[in-house]
């Protein structure tokens, strides 16, 4: 069976994947990467995740799998953004946030892991098996990842809470 | 709450969500699917619209300064600072268990029965995978891959497709690697212990993430295909935007030859044309550099004038380009390669060089227990595979530096064996093979079977050493590989 059949057949249930993975690959990534690469990175995986839904649709983790995918896109993007960097200007945008100030600053000096997890947990609620499941970590990193990145924001921004 | 809702709120005022209709164009439109391309980025109107909607709300500060690990603009780029890696820790990301020795009547057996071997370590698309081999009863060895699940657990794949549990001594796995949805992993397979010394080079295939595989016999050029001691022996294989390339050599009983294979899709493969019928090149490597394929090897069978060569292919290995990274040809000592890594800027690749008639490689009992030979630890950097620098000369007792792997803070340069203290040797270097510094190894020191990447980061398979596991089960360290990953703090 071709994989544009499947798409056809199964329309319905890439649409529920998509329902419940959508947002965490999307925040998960853009927790990682950052806006522009992040967002694209998750469009990207989950178009994949579309193209080739038949095998995807049998993996144990097919939001794991496609979270892999939408990372290694996205760390794909940021090699060649760098290289555009180095060889002219750097956009100088300064944030426009209504958050708390500074949490963009602090938000940046976190590890991507620790990003990811603050994001993920602190931010989305997401449990720690579940965050686990969609990063490739153990449960223990994700919660260190959590407790180190959310006491190190605190420190950062100055709040108790 | 404020903070959390703050976080959440940065998020998703920062990035809209993807409806499924988005989806569903980028997908149908060419070269999309997304993940396994490695061409310009597509549908430029659908990124520009996002980048529109996201300068509109004005968190163009989210954008990462362009490195592995995510930096906001403006705030230090730590990720090419060597400092980086100071207070970096290694997480233990699981352990590789071998089969055989604990299958029924294992007890009974002896020796390094199970013994496992970790050539490669690979981060792909779908997975973390590693390939090597395990002891058999007989003393030879069997093809062996394993992906690491999401609980640190690692699952071996493959069930028959890569033989029973006979060994040979003469199979070898070489690496993996993935494209449009294809694994492919690349070795040789051996005939029966015992039987003639003749190989098979292999490839072994699966599109449906290493559920299931399938073995195809890499065919053979008709000198070598004529000769009934013809063998094989698989280097390395590399995916890129033109297929699957495959590396090694081929002997026809009487001489041994460089030979290079590619694909377009992993299951259909020819021959490619890779130095001549003359050549004498130990093949060693081959990576992928933006979209150039680079073999690296060395020349002359280690006889004086044996030289470190590169080879670049821009045509998925339809042709090849040579490159010199030494000018050692020219004198009476030898040089080659021992491992190259490709990271963000360029590729590394460690070495050796020798004055005088010394013949001895690095690495070599002969080596290590002759300080007196002159060897000097080189290493080469380019940019792109056609042009290499030398970069500062490593001071080094003992063997030496022999792999290289590259990860998000730079390249990890690591010796295959330990010290007397048990600590093994890593240095790390920043992303232009330039400044270095010396690194801590995983709790528990033992040897380094392997290096590689993994989500960005340089991981390791380690030999379970007495304090590692706090076992000196000989059995359990020899069947057991535990594997890391440096995170910096």
């Amino acid at each position: 069976m071709s994989d544009q059949h499947v798409q056809t057949t199964t329309a319905g249930t890439f649409e529920a994947f998509c329902a419940d993975a959508e947002p965490k690959l999307r925040r998960a990534l853009v927790g990682g990467f950052g806006a522009e690469h992040g967002r694209e990175a998750a469009a990207e995986a989950l178009a994949h995740g579309w193209k080739h839904w038949a095998r995807v649709a049998a993996m144990d983790n097919p939001a794991g799998y496609l979270y892999t995918v939408g990372a290694r896109w996205a760390r794909r993007q940021a090699r060649r953004r760098r290289r555009r960097l180095l060889a002219g200007a750097e956009p100088t945008v300064t944030w426009g946030s209504r958050f708390e100030p500074g949490l963009e600053a602090a938000l940046g000096g976190l590890s991507r892991r620790q990003r990811q997890a603050v994001v993920l947990v602190a931010g989305f609620g997401m449990t720690h098996a579940e965050t686990a499941d969609l990063l490739g970590l153990s449960r223990s990193s994700v919660q260190n990842h959590v407790e180190r990145g959310m006491a190190r924001l605190r420190d950062d921004l100055g709040v108790d809470q | 709450m404020t903070l959390e809702r703050d976080i959440a709120g940065v998020i998703d005022e920062t990035a809209d969500p993807i409806g499924v209709d988005e989806i569903r164009g980028r997908a149908q439109s060419p070269g999309a699917g997304g993940g396994d391309r490695r061409g310009p980025a597509p549908l430029l109107v659908a990124a520009a619209v996002v980048a529109a909607v996201v300068a509109a709300i004005g968190v163009f500060a989210w954008w990462p300064s362009g490195n592995d690990t995510s930096v906001v603009a403006g705030l230090p780029d730590t990720t090419t600072d060597p400092a980086s890696f100071a207070g970096a820790e290694w997480e233990q990301i699981g352990s590789i268990e071998g089969e055989l020795a604990s299958a029924p009547g294992a007890e009974e057996r002896t020796g390094g029965i199970g013994a496992l071997t970790i050539n490669r370590l690979r981060e792909l698309p779908s997975g973390l995978y590693a390939v090597g081999t395990e002891q058999a009863r007989d003393g030879g060895f069997v093809a062996r891959v394993w992906r690491a699940g999401n609980d640190e657990t690692w699952d071996r794949l493959g069930g028959e497709a890569f033989g029973d549990d006979r060994g040979s001594s003469r199979t070898a796995m070489a690496g993996i690697a993935e494209r449009d949805g294809t694994v492919v992993a690349a070795g040789q397979l051996g005939g029966p212990t015992g039987a003639p010394q003749q190989t098979e080079p292999t490839a072994w295939w699966s599109d449906d993430a290493g559920a299931t595989w399938h073995a195809v016999t890499l065919p053979l050029s008709a000198d070598a295909e004529s000769s009934a001691e013809a063998g094989a022996n698989v280097a390395g294989i590399a995916a890129g935007p033109d297929g699957f390339v495959v590396v090694g050599f081929v002997s026809d009983g009487r001489f041994v030859r460089p030979a290079a294979w590619r694909s377009d899709n992993g299951v259909e493969w020819e021959v490619a044309p890779f130095g001549t019928s003359t050549d004498r090149v130990d093949v060693i490597d081959i990576e992928v550099m933006d979209d150039r394929y680079v073999v690296v090897g060395t020349t002359g069978a280690y006889q004086p004038g044996s030289a470190a060569m590169a080879w670049t292919s821009t045509d998925g290995g339809h042709s090849w380009t040579p490159s010199d990274l030494d000018d050692i040809a020219s004198t009476s000592g030898t040089s080659g390669i021992t491992s190259v890594a490709a990271g963000p800027d360029g590729l590394l690749a460690v070495g050796y060089r020798q004055a005088g008639d010394a013949t001895s490689v690095p690495g070599s009992e002969a080596t290590a227990s002759e300080p007196g030979l002159d060897v000097d630890h080189v290493l080469w950097f380019s940019p792109d595979g056609l042009t290499w620098v030398e970069r500062a000369p490593l001071d080094l007792p003992g063997p030496g530096i022999t792999m290289v792997a590259a990860g998000a803070g730079g390249f990890l340069l690591t010796s295959l064996t330990s010290t007397d203290d048990g600590q093994v040797v890593i240095d790390q270097l920043t992303t232009d093979g330039t400044d270095r510094q010396v690194v801590e190894s995983p709790p528990g020191g033992a040897s380094m079977a392997t290096t590689g990447t993994v989500d960005g980061f340089v991981a390791a398979v380690q030999e379970m050493g007495p304090s590692a596991g706090g076992t000196t089960d000989v059995r359990e360290r020899l069947t057991t590989r535990q594997v890391w990953r440096l995170e910096p703090s």
